[in-house]
């Protein structure tokens, strides 16, 4: 496998280890992002308001006294920069709360948890929609990567780099109109010669299963399920 | 059976790029870029400008050890609103983050003590330093070159030889200038490259 | 110096890491002497490390000028991390015996010894 080069991640956290929950058909795992919570949303989006509310008031007055105070480009310039942050921001907190309203959030379910190395399990994610069905055909795509996650402080900045060590793309699945249920199948294999997970409060192995849903109509949307590998090998 | 220490195998202790506690440079491994140290007591404000990772840091601790002095750096958060130290040579970190009020106070003081004030900064303080009348000078730290960088990482690998052992790892030129160019004007990610670098080096023995 | 050898450089998580400590002490002798595994990081991150398991050696088992043999064993966990030499990390496990002297000013002396666990099989 060609190695990509270290990725900075802006103090990336990565997603939390949850237990599964044991159920018929094997063990189950929500994607905690995305899983709607009132007092998260109202937190995040007077953040935001407040935000722009700030930056577009400096830089409307930016703009007003620019005739007479050329120290005010300078802030229109500051202010523009905050401001098309606190855009891109409220973008980002719209199409979350479009994809909420829209749907429940991804769920996986693996036959083995925790996997050992040089096993294969099933795997299969499901996203309900919160009401109708797809009215266009869409595509899953899911792969499963295993990465090295650092955090260090240097000098007086906090940063936080991942390294891709391992990848397995699973099969592109199509989604038919007129379901309720986006469903995705595959089996992953993790490596008889590949690292057990690690977490360390700086130093971490993950192993993720990455489910990629591609709708018309509507950004991608990503679930993210970290998973559990021992330091095990099948016989 | 995999060796122990797999760095071993090429003569070395561990990977030569490994992140240190301590900021700034360890000892020898300095890298001179021609920049004079400060005077001590002049009524100046020295800026060293550069993006993160640029050695903005590392240039005040080596100043720092060589002439004496304050050194402070400022968080972000609550912890900036504290009054900068203001002596004969003092150094501030992530100056940019001081409130503007306690940076003219802190300023003021220099021009009347008198004092040289070397800052690290993202953001240009020489506003407020020609107003309460300090003299200012700006030093815009050079971007990452590749000699400048295979000077340092021969240093380190140098550095991390195991006694009586010969080294079997060379940064080549071609090397240094692909990791130049992904690290931008980043010091801190080009080590994490050369770490990379050095650990796929030890893989492919 | 206190010398440590492992009876095994590779051990898989689960097994039982055995060794024994060698000495000939000069005076004074040690007030402790402790003897302990554990892991490391090291790479580009902030290092992490994890105190595995600690032995208490009994210090009047040392006689000044006569050469001792303590023999140590660990268990290694089976939830365990392994070892690992990545691109941005490392987990470096090692032996450590320290021992402390009497006195204020006196240092102690520490010896380490490295060693890899490996994954056990089904």
């Amino acid at each position: 496998m060609v190695q990509p080069q270290p990725q900075s991640v802006a103090y990336r956290q990565i997603p939390k280890l949850e237990q599964p929950q044991r159920i018929a058909e094997g063990f189950l795992l929500t994607d905690l992002e995305q899983v709607w919570s009132w007092r998260k949303s109202i937190y995040r989006s007077l953040f935001v308001v407040i935000w722009n509310i700030i930056a577009f008031v400096y830089l409307v007055s930016g703009v007003r006294n620019v005739a007479t105070d050329r120290g005010a480009i300078i802030t229109i310039v500051i202010s523009g920069l905050l401001a098309l942050g606190g855009l891109m921001m409220l973008a980002k907190l719209i199409i979350q709360i479009l994809l909420a309203s829209r749907f429940f959030p991804g769920e996986l379910v693996v036959s083995r948890f925790p996997l050992r190395l040089g096993e294969a399990s099933q795997v299969r994610y499901r996203r309900r929609l919160r009401r109708g069905q797809t009215q266009k055909p869409a595509q899953i795509s899911a792969q499963l990567v295993c990465y090295e996650w650092i955090r260090c402080q240097q000098g007086t900045d906090v940063q936080a780099f991942t390294q891709k060590i391992w990848e397995q793309a699973l099969p592109v699945q199509a989604v038919p109109v007129g379901i309720s249920k986006l469903e995705y199948e595959g089996q992953i294999q993790i490596p008889r010669q590949g690292t057990p997970s690690f977490e360390a409060n700086d130093n971490c192995i993950c192993w993720e299963l990455q489910v990629a849903v591609d709708l018309p109509g509507l950004l991608i949307d990503a679930s993210t399920f970290r998973l559990r590998v021992v330091p095990e090998v099948v016989a | 059976m995999s060796p122990i220490d797999p760095y071993a195998a090429l003569g070395l202790a561990g990977n030569p790029f490994v992140a240190t506690a301590e900021a700034g440079a360890a000892a020898g491994e300095w890298i001179d870029r021609g920049l004079a140290l400060p005077p001590v007591g002049d009524r100046l404000l020295l800026q060293i400008m550069g993006e993160m990772g640029a050695g903005k840091t590392t240039h005040l601790l080596h100043c720092q050890g060589q002439i004496g002095g304050i050194y402070c750096c400022y968080p972000a958060g609550l912890g900036r609103w504290r009054v900068p130290p203001v002596a004969p040579i003092a150094f501030w970190d992530e100056a940019d983050r001081i409130p503007r009020s306690l940076l003219a106070l802190a300023l003021w003081r220099a021009v009347h003590l008198p004092a040289t004030i070397v800052a690290g900064t993202h953001a240009d303080l020489s506003g407020t330093a020609l107003q309460v009348g300090l003299r200012v000078q700006t030093i815009y730290l050079p971007k990452l070159e590749v000699e400048t960088l295979l000077l340092w990482a021969t240093q380190r690998i140098a550095a991390a030889r195991l006694p009586d052992k010969t080294v079997h790892l060379s940064l080549t030129p071609a090397e240094a200038a692909q990791i130049v160019e992904l690290a931008g004007a980043s010091w801190r990610k080009a080590a994490v490259h050369l770490h990379v670098w050095a650990a796929k080096q030890v893989s492919q023995l | 110096m206190i010398d440590i050898q492992l009876s095994q450089t590779e051990v898989r998580v689960g097994d039982v890491l055995s060794g024994r400590l060698i000495w000939t002490p000069a005076r004074p002798l040690p007030k402790q002497a402790t003897v302990a595994i554990g892991w490391r990081t090291e790479g580009r991150g902030t290092v992490n490390s994890q105190k595995v398991q600690e032995l208490q050696i009994d210090c009047d088992r040392f006689a000044t000028g006569i050469t001792t043999t303590i023999p140590v064993q660990f268990q290694i966990p089976t939830s365990a991390p392994v070892s690992y030499d990545g691109l941005l990390l490392r987990i470096i496990w090692e032996a450590t015996v320290v021992l402390a002297f009497p006195g204020l000013l006196t240092r102690n002396q520490q010896q380490a010894m490295l060693f890899r666990v490996l994954p056990r099989s089904s």
